[in-house]
């Protein structure tokens, strides 16, 4: 109901006659009698002050607000607000329908797009909210917030409805910002936890108390998952904390820090690492947070190890060499001089000299060669016996050439062993061949023999050299096996030995020797089957 | 009379094939196969010149040599070095050459030859 017929209404309920009546009632307005001429004027006052109160009200709603027939959706009455937003006069738009004015449309609008809230509310009876895009008198499009409430006449109908619109543009657009920016934002943070998670370092970002907060990928791989446990816990299965910590450094200075340490895997295996740390601010420029990263770097370690191992081998065989080749030297010597002077004595001397010189300088090269490739252990069954006598049949020739007796003894079954057949081979000659100088060293016997001893007992094999050689003093006897030792003159390297300890720890074997200066020794290898 | 060189060398290979080159060359070489041994020898006989094996880090070479500058007969006797070891010997001053192994006879014989004549 408009504003007119309502302040009619309101006239009619004060002033109709009783039915059928026509004298005057008595009134009385603020205790005093008053005729109804008067009565009515002052009503007439009241209302018009109510009605312009209402009109004032209207206006100062920011909201554009717009009364509109229910049945008709023609507008009623429009608030100054409205008439702003579309820049109309009151006459265009009273009388003209909602959906016009609003939408530029000559029908109502409809669902899904723009659902008519009118029609909503109409129907329903209750208040309505929607959002609509509203076109301006330019066509500039407006986003809008429409609530509409229901009017309702005497019989209870929804006669018309409040329409309120309310200008979302700006809210509209923070929102979308928003949504961009949260969708960046969405995008940023996966491609870092793609970066974190892709490094191929062990990363780790831990607190004050060295506990794991975050951590990534490959360090979750080879350390577990568990967050919150202290690190040291982790990687290096200790209760306390190791000293020097690097990440205890950075929270100290807020400076990175290195250090080389050793992690141990979920599954036992160590691992080298170079551990760099770099601290974390927050926003208030406090470092709470520490970052760990470890690049592994055993290949590395392995490979320097085996190089310095190597060039510390080269290093104290170069001494063992030169003996040799001065050896050479003088059994060049005496050939040359021994033809010069006629002396078959000499020339015997020379070409003997020159030949066990040259046939240790031949060993030491195939050693280093040997030693120098790093190779792995083939294991498979092989037949003890058989291996015996294959090995015996390659070395016989050398040793019964240089006048020695070859002795062996052994059963001829002792069952199989599970060994590298190339590399026992390679470990058991160094061992024979060392024999057969010990005997050529020795002055002191006329006759030189040496055997060959093998039995079995349950699971273990045992390998007997014995030989009646020059034998060895205590501290040749201590070094024999290492690389520290130093072989002068013309004897040659040490490294065979070294080898032969190397092929016989690796099945798993033990490598014992007993010696006496001058009488010989016994060499005992113990494998098992 | 033939000049006296005492070889101290405890290979034998390389012992004889320094009293063959020796004596050969008109000298009259013998071989101490250690320290002690060369020290008596030594004392016995004073050698004209010493061929000395010094190898570090044995010991014997360095102690002979020290040993040797004590005694007033014997610290002038000229000394060369015959060493596998690449390392400088620096207090060493008898010295009088010091070569490395495996070296030149020729330039060997100089020496002595330049020395004792």
């Amino acid at each position: 109901m408009d504003e007119k017929s309502e302040r009619n209404h309101l006239l009619s309920k004060n002033l109709a006659p009783e039915e059928g009546s026509l004298a005057e009632p008595e009134i009385t307005l603020d205790n005093r009698t008053v005729s109804p001429p008067e009565l009515f004027v002052q009503e007439e006052k009241e209302i018009d002050s109510l009605g312009r109160h209402s009109q004032l009200v209207f206006d100062s709603i920011s909201d554009a607000v717009s009364i509109i027939d229910a049945s008709t959706f023609k507008i009623v009455d429009a608030n100054r607000a409205f008439l702003n937003q579309y820049h109309l006069q009151r006459n265009d738009v009273i009388g003209a329908t909602c959906h016009l004015i609003t939408h530029h449309q000559s029908t109502p609008c409809t669902p899904p797009l723009d659902p008519c809230p009118l029609y909503e509310t109409a129907k329903k009876g209750t208040s309505t909210t929607v959002e609509h895009v509203h076109l301006e008198w330019g066509g500039e499009k407006v986003y809008v917030e429409i609530t509409a409430f229901p009017m309702f006449d005497d019989s209870g109908k929804v006669a018309s409805v409040v329409h309120i619109s309310r200008d979302i543009t700006e809210r509209k657009r923070a929102e979308e910002e928003r949504k961009q920016l949260i969708a960046e934002l969405e995008t940023t943070q996966e491609e870092l936890k793609q970066l974190f998670n892709e490094v191929p370092c062990y990363i780790s970002i831990q607190d004050e108390e060295s506990r794991l907060t975050k951590t990534n990928r490959k360090f979750q791989e080879d350390f577990g998952e568990e967050l919150g446990c202290y690190c040291y816990e982790k990687y290096k299965h200790r209760t306390t904390r190791c000293f020097p910590c690097p990440v205890q450094e950075t929270f100290e200075t807020g400076q990175s820090h290195s250090s080389e340490e050793i992690f141990t895997t979920q599954k036992g295996e160590q691992v080298h690492v170079l551990v760099r740390t770099a601290p974390i601010p927050n926003t208030k420029g406090q470092t709470r947070l520490v970052m760990e990263m470890s690049t592994d770097i055993t290949e590395i370690r392995k490979l320097q190890d085996r190089l310095s191992s190597l060039g510390f081998m080269i290093g104290s065989m170069s001494h063992g060499v030169k003996g040799l080749l001065t050896g050479i030297d003088g059994g060049m010597y005496f050939l040359d001089t021994g033809f010069q002077k006629n002396d078959p004595t000499r020339i015997k001397n020379g070409i003997d000299q020159v030949k066990i010189m040259i046939n240790r300088i031949r060993k030491t090269i195939l050693d280093i060669l040997y030693y120098s490739k790093e190779r792995g252990m083939n294991y498979a069954p092989v037949d003890v016996v058989s291996f015996t006598n294959d090995l015996i049949r390659t070395v016989e020739p050398k040793i019964k050439d240089n006048g020695i007796e070859l002795i062996c003894q052994y059963d001829n079954d002792l069952g199989s062993f599970e060994i590298d057949a190339e590399a026992l081979r390679i470990s058991l000659i160094n061992l024979l061949e060392n024999a057969v100088e010990a005997c050529l060293e020795d002055k002191s016997k006329s006759h030189h023999r040496i055997s060959i001893n093998l039995s079995r007992n349950k699971d273990l094999v045992t390998f007997l050299i014995e030989d009646n050689g020059i034998g060895m003093d205590a501290e040749t006897k201590n070094k024999m096996f290492t690389l520290f030792f130093s072989s002068k003159g013309s004897k040659g390297t040490g490294l065979g030995l070294y080898i032969s300890q190397e092929i016989i720890k690796q099945h798993g074997g033990t490598i014992a020797v007993e010696t006496v200066p001058g009488q010989g020794s016994i060499f005992r290898v113990t494998l098992p089957a | 009379m033939a000049k006296r060189i005492l070889i101290v060398e405890d290979d034998r290979n390389i012992a004889e094939y320094l009293m063959t080159l020796f004596n050969d060359n008109g000298y009259e070489a013998y071989i101490a196969s250690n320290g002690v041994e060369a020290f008596e020898m030594v004392k016995a006989e004073t050698p004209d010149l010493i061929t000395l094996d010094f190898e570090m880090p044995e010991s014997w070479g360095n102690m002979f040599y020290r040993k040797m500058q004590k005694i007033k007969k014997l610290r002038n006797i000229p000394i060369i070095i015959i060493s596998g070891v690449e390392a400088e010997f620096p207090k060493l001053e008898k010295a009088v050459a010091s070569l490395r192994k495996p070296f030149d006879r020729e330039e060997l014989l100089r020496i002595v030859r330049d020395t004792i004549g």
